[in-house]
């Protein structure tokens, strides 16, 4: 007897969290941008390889190193290597992952200047030794920040550290010592031209100007949504596994979506019947 | 064998290495991705340069022996 299949956005731990789960109940197939699996994990990560293991030995397909475009409620679009391919689903588990706030949504005004850098594209720049700039800017202090700062710890360069008006964490200032840290300010403008220049802050009314030439955004996680037809909730036949938080780790990510996901795929059996 | 990227650090593990005249190819997989490493004669002159002769003599020796003996058609190693 045939069973449905489920297609699962991301190969990361909540995506191969996901697929393990749903293995024993749905014919299931992976995507992911990346041609191996793990996400901000590296391949070789013992989480990853171990969900891998699993879900390969329980019959798990997969489409890496193919990006996942557009789901019109029974069809996914992959874009990869062999070409454009779609696959029949009666359910997409996104698993997308996070990215931090941009300027806008942190509700920063300006020009869209250079020099203003997502984390992610930050470290991955920075560890391709790409200096990214002489004065730094981070705004956050959390896993993004921390990762930030030690990815140009080795560039010739001074950083500033804006944290949240609540510090994710506590205590950030020592958790970068040698830097400025400015606890508590807002980011209200980036000024520049052509290339950001300076930064402006705000606290309880009070405005600070900061000069620096690169920006990094590490703060306030937001899920990542790249797929038409599965960007908004809810969508049809999507359950979303994006755990956010300051704090989680891999294997609370998983436990998250295991435990998750049993009323989120129900909560869309239920849309699609009503 | 692993590669590093501008989106991270991925296994590369090769398939089948051809020898070509001059060139070695290396062909395999980066993942979900077909790759593929291709090695010309300039190239051994220049890891020459960069890890020292000494390192790279026996693979000169190497592609002097097979380009001299080959036949016609590639050969597969």
């Amino acid at each position: 007897m045939s069973r449905d299949r489920a297609a699962i956005v991301g190969a990361g731990i909540a995506g191969l969290a996901a697929a393990e789960a749903l293995s024993g109940t749905y014919d299931v197939v992976v995507y992911d941008r990346l041609p191996v699996p793990g996400g901000v994990l590296r391949f070789d990560h013992p989480a990853v390889t171990g969900l891998e293991r699993r879900c390969r030995a329980a019959g798990v397909s997969w489409k890496l190193g193919t990006t996942a475009v557009r789901w019109d409620g029974s069809r996914l679009m992959g874009v990869g290597p062999g070409g454009i391919c779609w696959d029949d689903a009666a359910l997409l588990v996104y698993a997308g992952g996070c990215r931090p706030a941009t300027l806008a949504e942190l509700g920063v005004t300006g020009p869209r200047l250079a020099g203003v850098y997502p984390a992610p594209v930050a470290i991955h720049l920075a560890e391709a030794k790409v200096i990214l700039g002489r004065r730094v800017a981070i705004i956050g202090s959390g896993h993004w920040a921390r990762a930030s700062r030690e990815a140009i710890s080795g560039h010739d360069c001074s950083v500033t550290v804006v944290t949240e008006p609540e510090p994710a964490c506590g205590a950030s200032a020592a958790r970068f010592s040698g830097d400025r840290v400015l606890d508590g300010w807002r980011p209200v403008a980036v000024q520049g031209v052509g290339r950001v220049d300076a930064l402006t802050l705000d606290r309880a009314g009070q405005r600070y100007r900061i000069s620096c030439d690169a920006v990094i955004l590490a703060g306030s996680q937001r899920p990542l949504r790249n797929v038409d037809g599965a960007v908004t909730e809810p969508a049809p036949m999507v359950a979303f596994v994006q755990p956010l938080g300051e704090h989680t780790t891999h294997a609370d990510v998983a436990q998250q979506v295991r435990e998750a996901l049993p009323e989120l795929i129900r909560q869309t059996s239920g849309r699609s019947e009503a | 064998m692993r590669v590093s990227s501008p989106v991270g650090e991925f296994p590369f593990e090769p398939v089948t290495v051809l020898i070509r005249g001059d060139r070695v190819r290396i062909e395999g997989r980066v993942g979900g991705w077909p790759a593929h490493v291709e090695i010309e004669a300039d190239d051994i002159a220049r890891l020459a340069r960069l890890a020292g002769l000494r390192a790279a003599l026996p693979v000169a020796g190497m592609l002097a022996r097979r380009s001299k003996g080959r036949q016609p058609g590639n050969s597969h190693a």
